[in-house]
């Protein structure tokens, strides 16, 4: 029998956690190593329980990007869309596009689904919160995975060369990823109390993308130019593209800036994430 | 610091009454919290309530206690807060050692996985390693007796099957202190008995534990003290038997729907009491009962029940067949019931008393499993009823 001196003690208050900011920072380090075989073990439930029951399995991974493609592709045959000349052939720009920015949509998505599916979970057990938040992680790579095979089959068929830059785009893919997160996480204490979030946010990111350099690439001048040029997420779309093909690797130094913006604003939201959990999960279950 | 396993003290929690409210509640605490600037608060904004008011124990080291009181008394709100599921509005809750529950049995589980999947994810999910989960294992599914189909979905198991299967994980854990929400009164016969030998299993080794349960007989088994609470306040703190016996009697006193009819008091007409109440096995039994009616009633029909503590009917007598036929007057009746011998083996019982109008099935008063009381020193050998018999033997 251990001493009861020897044991962890755990208090619980009506005191803000952030008045005692070292025990907060132990705790958030703490769970986040507890957290990493429940994230697994959940990633796998809800990769087997979504799949399992569909005739199509995998393939539903890479339909969204490819109808967007698709779509964008018709259109351009069709000249309703003028790209002016580009050195890649269109379906490769278009759906190695469509495929980075789905992994930032898929990532500003993923906190609040993944805590909105564990609702029931949450209001009745007790264990690290943030697994929750690498299980979403987890399952949008796994998501990414799939559709890089359709990237690479793509490439194949129209024999577009890679370039050795071409690891550089991984870093812009983190970048995506990471900012796509804070985001998501930042939304989960509003998006859980108000559906209002889930609703605007499919709204939002539907007219985002065209405002982003997804479909096209970004016109030289005039008002779209502009917004695209202060768009975040430009130097990250950019640098994909021109790591994967170009050979070239322009927006590093600004990818690289927003990203150490982006590792301390997602301390933040990881803080607020654990500070409005007691007070969603209160108002979760009627 | 003393060597308590839990000590609650000066707890309250509001919670707010209109969800839109709520809502915006949620977002300024969050907003606030944030800030750090958040501490104890005492006092209510509009549409708040206490869902819990002043609330303090203590436990120790391989004590139990149990909840009981009314639906909303605020016993599920307590037991979230201690699990750290919610924030108290003000006072601390300190736990020394690890904290396991067996609330919401089943929960997480997904319909489309089989049995075995959801195991291991449920048992990640209460903090074992793969490593323990795959030791564990086997364990797990023979106690749940449901071997033969763990290799299916779930979403074809009975709701039973998934109680049994939550837990068989959740009680794998030996934590220092086990939170129960009437868990044990779900599941068949069987399973229930095999669960309360587990937990008694549990506690034997030194384990803590906080049960909630309507149950009186479970309490009054597996709890040294018991907390009483209505509308988020202590009623009675104190030893398990003298609080439950004293809210069986409050739950007896809540009389008719209409008011009119009420159970003031009832006791075993055993002369000294003392918990728990003990009855000589195989002696009279007695018991006295006092309605107190606002209007007459002609033609009442008593009923007098005794359960055991699987809930078998051991007795269930209506006044009218056995020849009793009194009328109730306004004011207090007391109507006494005896036996000149109970045929009751050893073990715990309890009391369930019916007031008819007119007819069975008119109720004016249900008083349900109140009153418990021991048989002992019934001295035969297995079975429910303990009669001496008479033998004799003739030779031709």
């Amino acid at each position: 029998m251990i001493k009861s001196a020897e044991k962890k003690l755990t208090v619980y208050t009506a005191k803000s956690p952030l008045m005692e900011p070292g025990k907060l920072f132990r705790e958030m380090l703490s769970d986040l190593k507890a957290s990493a075989g429940l994230a697994m073990r959940l990633t796998g439930r809800d990769i087997a329980a979504q799949y399992r029951q569909t005739a199509l399995g995998y393939f539903w991974a890479v339909l969204p990007p490819l109808v967007t493609s698709l779509t964008f592709i018709l259109l351009n045959r069709a000249n309703v869309i003028e790209t002016g000349a580009m050195n890649l052939p269109y379906p490769v720009f278009i759906i190695a596009g469509t495929i980075f920015w789905q992994l930032f949509v898929d990532a500003l998505n993923a906190p609040l689904k993944v805590v909105n599916v564990n609702r029931a979970m949450l209001s009745k057990i007790s264990f690290p919160k943030e697994a929750l938040v690498l299980s979403g992680i987890l399952q949008v790579l796994f998501g990414f995975a799939i559709k890089l095979v359709l990237l690479f089959a793509v490439i194949a068929i129209f024999r577009v060369p890679v370039q050795i830059t071409a690891f550089a785009a991984f870093l812009a893919l983190l970048g995506l990823l990471g900012i796509g997160t804070l985001c998501g996480v930042f939304l989960v204490p509003i998006g859980v109390l108000y559906q209002d979030i889930r609703e605007g946010l499919l709204i939002m990111t539907g007219a985002l993308m065209f405002f982003s350099p997804v479909v096209y690439p970004p016109p030289a001048q005039g008002f779209l130019a502009t917004i695209i040029a202060y768009n975040p997420l430009t130097p990250f779309l950019m640098l994909c593209r021109e790591a994967f093909f170009d050979g070239t690797l322009h927006y590093l130094p600004q990818t690289l800036a927003i990203m150490g913006v982006a590792a301390i604003l997602l301390l933040a939201g990881w803080v607020s994430y654990r500070v409005s959990l007691p007070i969603i999960i209160e108002r979760m279950d009627a | 610091m003393t060597d308590t396993i839990v000590s609650v003290s000066n707890v309250s929690k509001k919670y707010c009454r209109n969800l839109k409210r709520s809502l915006w509640y949620g977002v300024k605490d969050i907003v606030s919290d944030m800030a750090g600037r958040s501490k104890d608060q005492y006092t209510l904004r509009p549409q708040e309530f206490w869902a819990l008011q002043d609330i303090a124990f203590e436990l120790e080291p391989g004590q139990s206690l149990g909840l009981v009181g009314r639906n909303g008394a605020g016993k599920t709100t307590l037991l979230k807060l201690i699990n750290g599921l919610i924030k108290p509005t003000a006072g601390k809750i300190s736990i020394r050692g690890s904290l396991g529950a067996l609330i919401a049995l089943g929960t997480g589980f997904n319909p489309v996985l089989t049995g075995r999947e959801n195991v291991k994810i449920a048992g990640s999910v209460l903090g074992m390693s793969p490593k323990q989960m795959d030791e564990k294992l086997d364990e797990i599914v023979d106690f749940s007796e449901i071997r033969e189909f763990i290799d299916t979905p779930v979403k074809s198991y009975s709701s039973g099957m998934l109680v049994r299967l939550g837990f068989s994980v959740a009680i794998q854990l030996q934590p220092d202190l086990l939170l129960v929400d009437e868990v044990l009164a779900v599941g068949d016969l069987g399973f229930a008995v095999k669960c309360m030998k587990k937990i008694t299993e549990y506690r034997n080794n030194g384990g803590s534990m906080i049960l909630v349960s309507h149950a009186m007989h479970n309490i009054r088994f597996h709890c040294d003290k018991a907390l009483w609470m209505e509308r988020g306040r202590i009623v009675d703190y104190g030893p398990s038997h003298a609080i439950c016996d004293a809210y069986e009697l409050s739950t007896a006193r809540a009389g008719s729907h209409d008011g009119e009819m009420l159970i003031a008091d009832a006791d075993f007409a055993v002369g000294e009491v003392d918990y728990p109440i003990k009855v000589a096995g195989n002696q009279g039994f007695g018991f006295e009962i006092e309605f107190l009616a606002k209007r007459a009633v002609k033609n009442p029909i008593i009923v007098f029940a005794i359960f055991d503590i699987k809930g078998q009917h051991m007795i269930w007598n209506y006044s009218n067949m056995d020849e009793f036929f009194p009328s109730l007057v306004p004011g207090s009746n007391k109507v006494r019931v005896s036996f000149p011998s109970l045929p009751l083996a050893n073990g715990v019982y309890s009391i369930t008393v019916v007031l008819h109008e007119n007819q069975v099935g008119n109720h004016l008063v249900v008083c349900k499993n109140s009153f418990s009381f021991e048989v002992t020193g019934a001295d035969a050998g297995f079975g429910l009823l303990a009669t001496k018999g008479t033998w004799s033997i003739a030779h031709e």
